[in-house]
């Protein structure tokens, strides 16, 4: 079973602003949806690890995530655009 | 290191996308190959300018945050009806969303989607047995 990938309320919020202000829209839908499709085999593999949390990039979205195995389930926490 | 299964999804635009060496396999988990990057010191790079924009309170303020998780497919379901609403204003020759705009109408999506009469799209029925892969 794959995990489950999620994003808190604030870091939707920041991906609609990041969505609306970015010059290639597109570029940013297909980042965030490629980032979820890497989350959802091997959460634990990817990017690099910070301690707390993990990042991983796919330009031109930076995605901070958290996640417990335990439960499958991968938390994105934060997204950081880089235009 | 980036590890991903390939399918017909992924295209070209989207490796440009990556900044440190990918793993492909295909769909029956058999190694296909390594896509390395040609300038793997700009991915260190921005890696390390993605850190410096972290603030350490808010980054453990989200941390410790108890809110509870979107599931991603609602994520994208939300981005589409946003990129819907801004077509139809720019069709309607309506003045174009502002960024706040835009926060306020997904979290309105929200509200909608989790109202008490409404349905939710929580994903938590797994049973004892499933199991998430070993990374």
């Amino acid at each position: 079973m794959p995990y489950t990938v999620t994003a808190t309320p604030t870091a939707l919020d920041e991906l609609a602003l990041i969505w609306t202000m970015a010059s290639d829209r597109d570029a940013v839908s297909r980042a965030s949806n490629k980032i979820d499709a890497i989350l959802k085999s091997a959460p634990l593999g990817q990017g690099i690890d910070l301690g707390d949390y993990r990042m991983l990039t796919i330009e031109p979205l930076t995605v901070c995530y958290t996640v417990s195995p335990d439960d499958c389930l991968v938390t994105i926490r934060r997204y950081i655009y880089r235009g | 290191m980036v590890s991903l299964t390939a399918d017909d999804t992924w295209l070209l635009k989207d490796l440009r996308g990556f900044i440190e060496p990918v793993e492909i396999y295909d769909a029956s988990g058999k190694f296909l190959g390594l896509f390395v990057p040609a300038n793997l010191e700009r991915g260190k790079q921005i890696y390390a300018e993605a850190v410096a924009k972290i603030d350490r309170a808010e980054m453990e303020r989200r941390l410790q945050s108890k809110e509870k998780g979107i599931p991603f497919e609602e994520v994208r379901a939300h981005l589409k009806l946003l990129e819907a609403e801004v077509e139809r204003r720019k069709a309607a020759g309506e003045k174009e969303l502002t960024p706040e705009e835009a926060v306020a109408f997904v979290r309105s999506l929200r509200r909608q989607q989790h109202a008490p009469d409404g349905r939710t799209s929580e994903s938590g029925d797994r049973t004892e047995t499933d199991r998430c892969p070993t990374p």
